[in-house]
């Protein structure tokens, strides 16, 4: 009788909730992006050209590990959505909460938007009665505009969100990761840079169509 | 004497879990009307650590040698730790981290013109407490540290608090312990620490 729960014990104890893969619903939630600097500037259309996976390698194939009491390493955290595309759905909702349109078609003269993820990686520290979680979230985010083909702002993104508890599973992961999507997207939200940028390609586009539609007054006018 | 210490475990265990609780509800700045802020940050309970060995902490000594065996193991990380910060502290104490994230917080505050004023006519009461910050190791598993800084938010309006949230930045690079001297922590902390100070004014902006 012991000996077949113990073995049931055993058994259960090496499930998939603990040496498998416990893959999270990670996202940025509708209204969690909010209009900031970004919304000073007039409303652009920003082209999302790409958010490549330059991440290390040793961290591709999930975002962190579940470990057990003694440090060892018992499975993995994943994503159901790859964290590319849930980066890009980040970078998108934050420019449109402050009021830009994001498109993946190039027209030729819209600012083209890429990213390079360089980290989504979820980390836990374990204390005398508590843990403490890490989300950590990183991308190298750059502007790039299209007629000139110039770089024209280029930043690192972080978000970071931390949370000490009495401990936690896949809902307190999920929340600790949206939490760093979250903080990420103020970042964006909230860059100076960005906005400058932003403002200048603006101004450079209001300068240029002056010109033209000044050379064409010339022109009527010479006619 | 074990069952003091379960006890006193399970209460700051249940103290820590009441705090997070209690804290969601003002996390968040709502779109209330601000017409004037008394500023003010405390540094008394700021601290300079480097959260090294302590980030790779089990419950191995737990399980070998009880609760007794685990706090002494986190005795020693911690003093690991506290070695490790030696180098820095010299340059850390000169650091006016205070003076920096005040003045981060009220330049932005005037840029977007919100009134800064003296407690008496303020409409609301910020308070900015530095809590811990310097360097802590970016994974379980790595090696690298990164500059961090935690500060603790309060606002009020009168008695009520409306805010009330932790802060958490971390620095953009990270590096290998024998990679950060002094100065480059410094250097690393006073844009860690401006940056804070921006963001903090630009939450309360863009509530």
């Amino acid at each position: 009788m012991f000996k077949t729960f113990w073995i049931a014990l055993g058994a259960l104890s090496l499930s998939a909730c603990a040496t498998g893969t416990t893959n999270l619903s990670l996202g940025l939630a509708d209204d969690a992006a909010k209009p900031a600097l970004l919304s000073e500037v007039s409303p652009e259309v920003l082209v999302l050209k790409e958010v490549k996976d330059s991440r290390k390698a040793e961290e591709t194939a999930r975002i962190g590990d579940k470990r057990n009491g003694y440090g060892m390493v018992m499975g993995a955290i994943g994503t159901k959505t790859a964290p590319t595309d849930t980066v890009a759905d980040v970078i998108t909702k934050t420019l449109e909460a402050n009021g830009h349109t994001v498109t993946t078609k190039p027209d030729g003269k819209s600012l083209e938007v890429s990213a390079e993820l360089t980290r989504f990686w979820l980390d836990y520290k374990t204390g005398f009665v508590t843990v403490e979680f890490f989300g950590d979230v990183q991308i190298n985010f750059s502007l790039t505009d299209p007629a000139s083909g110039e770089v024209v702002f280029t930043d690192q993104f972080k978000g970071y969100y931390s949370d000490k508890t009495g401990g936690g599973l896949s809902k307190t992961w999920t929340r600790v990761m949206d939490a760093a999507l979250a903080d990420m997207s103020k970042e964006i939200s909230m860059s100076a840079e960005l906005m400058e940028a932003l403002d200048e390609h603006e101004a450079a586009g209001e300068t240029a169509a002056d010109v033209t539609s000044q050379a064409a007054e010339g022109d009527e006018a010479g006619a | 004497m074990r069952s003091v210490l379960f006890a006193t475990a399970a209460a700051v265990g249940a103290l820590v879990f009441a705090q997070s609780a209690c804290a969601d509800d003002l996390e968040t700045l709502q779109a209330i009307p601000i017409a004037a802020v008394d500023l003010s940050v405390d540094d008394s309970d700021s601290h300079f650590m480097v959260v090294y060995e302590r980030m790779g902490e089990t419950a191995t000594a737990a399980v070998f040698a009880g609760i007794i065996g685990a706090g002494i193991n986190s005795a020693i990380n911690a003093d690991q730790d506290a070695d490790l910060a030696k180098p820095y502290l010299e340059a850390a104490n000169a650091l006016p981290l205070r003076d920096i994230i005040e003045s981060s917080i009220r330049s932005t505050l005037e840029a977007k013109g919100m009134e800064l004023a003296d407690a008496a006519e303020a409409s609301h009461l910020l308070r900015v407490e530095i809590k811990d910050w310097g360097l802590l190791r970016n994974s379980f598993d790595g090696t690298q540290l990164t500059t961090f800084l935690k500060l603790h938010l309060i606002m009020k309006d009168g008695k009520e608090r409306v805010w009330d949230v932790y802060q958490k930045e971390v620095g953009k690079q990270a590096e290998n312990i024998e990679n950060i001297t002094p100065e480059s922590l410094s250097a690393a902390m006073e844009k860690l620490a401006a940056k804070s100070g921006k963001r903090v004014a630009y939450e309360i902006i863009y509530r």
